[in-house]
């Protein structure tokens, strides 16, 4: 199930799904020229970025930080500050965003492995959603509502915006499912089901904790960052509630615990969000009927049961191929 | 300070303020402690939806006062009924096939709490709209003028209160709520139904905060996102307080009201956020089980 | 230098003594029984023992070293392993996944080296006799079969002191034989064990010795057949259900 040794590695349905995957989405630019569009799956994938990044926290060590929030607006205005006051250039803010977002991870975390997790969710909410207002009222500094504008953009064209975010996209998620699917994945696993017995068997569970704090907080914060580029923008949007509800519908939607499911419900959202445009601002009303229906209905998110039945489906054709191929060849023979 | 007693009258007039003012904060606060305290105890769930019964209320009162123009006394107890029945239907949809997960329920009443949000900000735009006060004019107490509703949500704060204090420790169901908090087995044992029990403290607990956005509308404005810091405030004074202790949110909402408003005259409005973040961190790191709540093991 | 000494410990909740003055010592190679009528504190021992709890007062030393004050995984690292009464596996992997974790846990000591992870898993399964049941998951093992990965899990970590907190709870008489032939196979090959246990019976089979707590304190200390007739063990007992004793 989890632990998955590369000799062991064999060619499944679903390796050849996500190829098929991957390519469409390498190919959109040429299948669809509208410029616009390509700035949508932008953002489809600096949502589906954040899912991921929560997800590792959630899904996988258990750690419920309902103020993910804060990593996004701490690195969208560290990406902003740097940019704007001190001339950095894109390619060197998001990783130096990653950076100071992975220390407001150490100061989120360090206090809250000792407790419950209960206290780790409230305390994260309390901290995002206090820095948005003091954000917003400290306003000779960051601008206030109006946030900070004029930030460099990783690229005037939106195409190169495109690539860029699904290249990095894919190296995130592909680092992602490195360690998930690897012992560290396992021990994290531990930790979530049954923490004092990890302990008991050896397993140093305040370490593990804070290298994913670490980790997902890095993650936020540099995502954080290209979204401020990418929109030219940080406003005190970024660290609040509708951020953080929005980054975990997603992930609840595209399913826990799977680091792809988010990128599911990130895009289903983006999607919708689009084809809704006439009616306004119900969009993101509908999506949280959404998400209560599934987290009720279908917990483990519709990326899974999608993967599982195409895949199958795939299967079966190759299936029908393959037994054409034995008959043609035997009647040859014969 | 000595002589001129012009100076002196202006320091204790900032104390009044302060004392006054810090008391109608108290009050509001701790409705939304108490219901929020009470849920905790009984089901070991946090209801982030809390914040929005509050906003509901307040929205309630203004809609049926000021659009359907119906009296005041109406207004008061149809938006507690409705918000009520809405949190009942809530426990019942959403929340129970949770099984009383903690991480579900928080997840699950956040997103409860951005869709009455959104349904806010559609039905009556993003912009603040203004109750008017159910009692106009002004008091003045001890040489401070205080407008006269914002002492009436001191005062009807200060019954309910009392009232509560009573139910609970006076009446049957009273007794029933503790019993279920301390021992659901023991309690069902006896004869009490658990769901019933839940049920009505969750109403309990939503018409509380309804009943305290009742009061505040028409002193701040309602707006679409006046859910948020309140329930911040609520659950902070329910940790200071310990879990489950009414007593304990209480006095913990005194001590929140009175430092925000402190901070708030002493240093400026803006930090006044802050207090309430201070406050959270410093229980979480020294004393996570509050004020009244037992001290247990790692 | 002794294996395991333990030196006037005393553990004080608020309003309850849990272990007041317990001092006994252990040679390497014991198998040792502790045994107490419900709320004696055997529990709390193997807590103390295990860094699960801090000591009020007192002192233990394994292998020459104090170990107070140390994390349980630190203490795992040290070679002391504990199973817990009610079995906590890690629900959602394996079986085998379970005992892997372990292993992993543990392969940066210098006993790890040299074999790999799944390796060492697959001859734990095999010595405990888990091998058809190691890609199932804990919710569909039976309950001998829970205990029996609880001591996988431990043995994963190379203990060379294991604590089994009533190993024999819930099992049927089969699956009782069955973990008691593994827990002697365990002691011949070397490992010093301290077993808490209500059936005295059982117990009375596997260990040497056996040690008694009553209401947090001590009460005595010795061979089996010196146990069941010691008056004071036999008092503690009636107090509060003595006929599993009397039938020991």
């Amino acid at each position: 199930m989890f632990y998955v040794n590369l000799k062991r590695f064999s060619f499944t349905s679903k390796h050849l799904l996500a190829l098929i995957v991957l390519l469409f989405l390498f190919l959109i630019p040429g299948l669809i020229r509208d410029p616009y569009i390509w700035g949508i799956l932008v953002m489809a994938n600096i949502y589906a970025a954040f899912g991921i990044s929560f997800d590792l926290l959630l899904g996988y060590t258990g750690l419920a930080v309902l103020g993910f929030g804060l990593f996004v607006g701490v690195g969208a205005y560290a990406a902003a500050f740097l940019n704007l006051y001190l001339g950095m250039p894109p390619w060197l803010t998001m990783p130096v965003s990653g950076l100071i977002g992975a220390l407001f991870g150490l100061i989120i975390g360090v206090p809250c492995l000792r407790l419950k997790g209960l206290y780790l969710a409230l305390a994260s909410f309390a901290a995002a959603a206090i820095c948005e207002k003091l954000v917003i009222v400290f306003n000779d500094i960051t601008n206030g509502r109006e946030g900070l504008s004029g930030l460099d953009p990783i690229s005037f064209s939106n195409i190169t915006n495109y690539y860029a975010s699904l290249i990095l996209l894919l190296v995130s998620t592909g680092i992602l499912l490195c360690i998930v699917r690897s012992k560290i994945g396992l021990i994290l696993k531990s930790i979530c089901d049954e923490e004092i017995a990890a302990k008991a068997v050896g397993i140093n569970t305040n370490w593990y904790k804070l290298l994913t704090f670490l980790i997902s907080s890095f993650m936020g914060a540099f995502w954080g960052s290209f979204m401020a580029h990418f929109m030219m923008h940080a406003g005190p949007g970024v660290f609040g509630m509708h951020m953080a509800i929005t980054i975990f519908m997603v992930t609840i939607v595209g399913g826990v615990s799977t680091i792809v499911g988010p990128v599911g419900g990130a895009y289903l959202l983006i999607i919708m969000n689009e084809l809704l445009r006439g009616i306004g601002e119900v969009r993101l009303l509908i999506y949280a009927v959404i998400t209560i229906i599934i987290y009720l209905l279908l917990p483990q998110g519709i990326v899974q049961p999608t993967i599982v039945f195409v895949s199958t489906g795939l299967r079966k054709v190759s299936n029908i191929f393959r037994i054409r191929n034995r008959s043609v060849g035997n009647s040859a023979i014969s | 300070m000595m002589g001129q007693s012009g100076k002196v009258g202006e320091f204790e007039k900032v104390v009044l303020e302060i004392l006054i003012y810090g008391g109608v904060a108290s009050a509001i606060y701790a409705m939304l402690a108490i219901g929020l305290t009470l849920i905790v105890g009984l089901a070991r769930v946090f209801n982030m939806a809390h914040g929005a019964f509050y906003m509901l209320g307040a929205y309630g009162v203004f809609t049926v006062s000021v659009t359907l123009k119906l009296p005041l006394f109406v207004a008061f107890v149809l938006s507690l009924l409705v918000v009520a029945l809405i949190a009942l239907l809530i426990e019942r949809v959403c929340l129970r096939p949770l099984k009383g997960s903690l991480e579900g329920t928080l997840f699950m009443t956040l997103i409860l709490a951005l869709l009455f949000e959104e349904i806010i900000q559609l039905t009556y735009g993003p912009t603040p709209r203004a109750t008017p006060a159910f009692i106009g004019g002004r008091i003045v107490l001890a040489g401070v003028s205080v407008p006269a509703q914002r002492m009436l949500v001191v005062v009807v704060a200060l019954i309910t209160i009392l009232g509560l204090w009573v139910f609970i420790s006076k009446t049957k169901i009273g007794g029933a709520i503790l019993s279920v908090s301390q021992d659901p087995e023991a309690a069902s044992l006896v004869g009490v139904n658990s769901k019933i029990i839940i049920m009505f403290v969750n109403g309990l607990a939503a018409s509380l905060a309804a009943l305290a956005g009742i009061l505040v509308a028409p002193v701040l404005s309602s707006s679409p996102t006046m859910w948020l810091l309140p329930l911040i405030k609520a659950f902070t004074i329910v940790i200071l307080g310990g879990l489950g202790s009414v007593g304990g949110s209480i006095l913990a909402a005194l001590i929140v009201g009175y430092s925000e408003t402190i901070v708030a005259f002493v240093i400026s409005p803006r930090v006044s956020e802050l207090v309430t973040l201070v406050i959270l961190f410093l229980v979480i790191i020294l004393r996570p089980s509050g004020l009244m709540g037992s001290k247990t093991e790692a | 230098m002794q294996f395991l000494e333990v030196n006037k410990l005393c553990k004080y909740f608020v309003g309850l003594r849990a272990i007041e003055d317990a001092s006994f010592r252990l040679e390497k190679g014991e198998i040792v029984g502790l045994v107490g009528p419900n709320g004696a504190g055997k529990t709390t021992l193997f807590n103390l023992l295990t860094g699960f709890l801090n000591p009020t007062k007192g002192e233990i030393d394994f292998r020459g070293e104090t170990i107070l004050g140390l994390k349980p995984h630190e203490i795992v690292k040290k070679g002391i392993s504990k199973t817990f009464q009610i079995p906590k596996p890690f629900h959602s992997l394996s079986c085998f996944e379970n005992i892997v974790v372990s292993v992993i846990a543990n392969l940066k000591t210098a006993k790890g080296k040299g074999r790999g992870a799944e390796e060492k898993a697959r001859d734990i399964m095999e010595v405990l006799g888990l091998r058809e049941k190691s890609e199932m998951l804990p919710g569909a093992l039976t309950q001998g079969d829970l205990k029996i990965l609880e001591v996988a899990k431990s043995l994963a970590t190379e203990p060379e002191l294991l604590l089994l907190d009533e190993p024999f709870a819930g099992l049927s008489v089969s699956e009782i034989g069955q973990l008691t032939s593994i827990i002697q196979d365990l002691h011949q090959n070397g490992l010093t064990i301290i077993i808490i246990e209500h059936k005295l019976r059982e117990l009375m089979k596997i260990v040497k010795r056996v040690i008694v707590l009553n209401f947090g304190v001590k009460i005595a200390d010795g061979i089996p057949e010196e146990i069941t007739s010691n008056r004071k063990v036999i008092e503690a007992y009636l107090g509060s259900g003595g006929s599993s004793f009397a039938s020991a």
